[in-house]
């Protein structure tokens, strides 16, 4: 092979990448045979891997933190505290809504569809570079997952579907630099809406729309229905407010529900057009 | 070494590097395994069985953990390319060799993929990534130290950095 030729071929080989990687980028609507298959071949192997992985994990964990369990042990004690008195206000609130369900049902209303059809699946790999917080499970189209269906855990929201293979399907977490989630106030007057965007390093940035919401420290927020996620998911806490003049829109720091670390179990909520 | 068992190879650290490895993450970051055993076969082995590991490497990735498919084969292609052009003017028997070698590697590919990443204006500011880049590059140099002075003793039969041998 002369060197002219040599070269010709590097070239156009760079020239099919970078045309490969614009038409991939954002996520395909579908992954090709090939890719399902070798998929589900190496499926089993990671999930056995991963397995071995997450006993370890459990196995070691008390181990490290040990010199950390009596500062959460007082977290959690006043965590308690505040708990009991939440558990009073909802009571109250329950039987509210009790009653107005049973007036909704005197009435006839037709009660929206609620969201049903979870679909649990493992976590049976995640992204080996540092760039990204990407992470493959087991469960693809097969099981009816589509690509954009949201994805939660136990705590709350974990990410969106990104794109689906036969039997597994690759997520792209909220923490990621190039996630955004609209969220909105868990509470029951002034719900403010806004934007949340991940910073990779564990914590998420978000902008009110209103420029006058008033927000402090230690609320809750779960997302709005704008966008791809469903409404009401649980995302995380505000741990600081940045009060900045320049800025015209009020800037939250938000710390997840969801421990990105440790997530080995999620649950998948299929995309549907409606959601749109 | 056969083709065959470079892919093999290949095949064996995308499924570790993906599962039972995440667990040494440290500050946040992994090492990058795709990168250690690209320059170790590279200086090592055949460029051929470099490139062969490196493009097998990069397509797993792309395919089952990236944003877009061919990122990471390319880079692991150029990085495999690069090795190959500095080894022919550093001494493969001293022991700074692998140390250099890998810092330079995973410099290489986090600049590389920050610029892919712009033109595709899906970047992360590099101060974020700042501290992981840090520590994945002292990892690197660690860990690949370790394998190629392990590679380089069964390949030459003697210790790297035996400078009497």
């Amino acid at each position: 092979m002369n060197n002219r030729y040599q070269k010709f071929l590097l070239f156009a080989i760079g020239i099919v990448l970078v045309v490969l990687m614009a038409l991939s980028f954002g996520g395909r609507d579908r992954v090709t045979f090939i890719e399902s298959k070798l998929g589900a071949v190496l499926m089993p192997v990671q999930k056995f891997f991963t397995s071995i992985g997450n006993f370890i994990d459990e196995k070691t964990e008390p181990i490290i933190n040990v010199l950390n369990y009596k500062d959460l042990n007082e977290n959690l004690s006043r965590e308690n505290e505040a708990l009991k008195e939440q558990i009073v206000t909802l009571t109250m609130s329950q039987k509210e809504l009790t009653e107005l369900k049973d007036l909704r049902a005197a009435l006839k209303y037709v009660s929206e569809d609620e969201e049903s059809g979870y679909i649990s699946c493992n976590v049976i790999s995640k992204d080996m570079g540092n760039w990204f917080n990407m992470f493959t499970v087991d469960a693809g189209s097969n099981q009816g997952i589509t690509k954009n269906s949201t994805v939660i855990n136990g705590k709350g929201l974990v990410g969106i579907v990104y794109e689906v293979g036969e039997s597994w399907s690759k997520v792209i977490s909220i923490i990621d630099q190039k996630s955004s989630v609209g969220f909105e106030m868990l509470r029951v007057t002034d719900d403010f809406d806004g934007v949340l965007s991940g910073t990779t390093n564990y914590e998420l940035i978000g902008e009110l729309f209103d420029p006058k919401a008033t927000v402090k420290e230690g609320d809750y927020i779960v997302t709005s229905g704008l966008g791809m996620y469903p409404k009401g998911i649980l995302i995380g806490k505000i741990y600081e407010v940045v009060s900045d003049k320049d800025l015209v829109l009020n800037r939250i720091k938000v710390t997840p529900v969801v421990d990105f670390r440790k997530i080995d179990k999620v649950m998948i909520i299929p995309y549907q057009e409606a959601n749109e | 070494m056969k083709i065959r068992t470079v892919v093999v190879i290949a095949f064996v650290n995308f499924i570790l590097s993906s599962t039972i490895l995440q667990l040494f993450r440290i500050n946040d970051a992994v090492p990058n395994f795709c990168i250690i055993l690209s320059i170790v076969i590279a200086t090592l082995s055949t460029p051929k069985n470099a490139f062969v590991f490196a493009f097998t490497s990069g397509l797993l990735q792309d395919v089952f953990l990236g944003r877009m498919l061919g990122v990471n084969f390319l880079i692991y292609g150029l990085l495999v390319f690069g090795a190959i052009k500095i080894i022919d003017i550093m001494f493969k028997g001293n022991f700074i060799t692998p140390i250099v070698l890998m810092g330079m590697g995973t410099l290489f590919y986090h600049i590389v993929f920050y610029v892919i990443m712009f033109f595709f204006q899906s970047t992360i500011p590099l101060n974020l990534m700042l501290s992981k880049i840090i520590m994945e590059t002292l990892m690197n140099s660690l860990i690949g130290y370790f394998i190629y002075a392990i590679i380089f003793n069964r390949v030459n039969g003697y210790k790297l950095g035996d400078f009497n041998a």
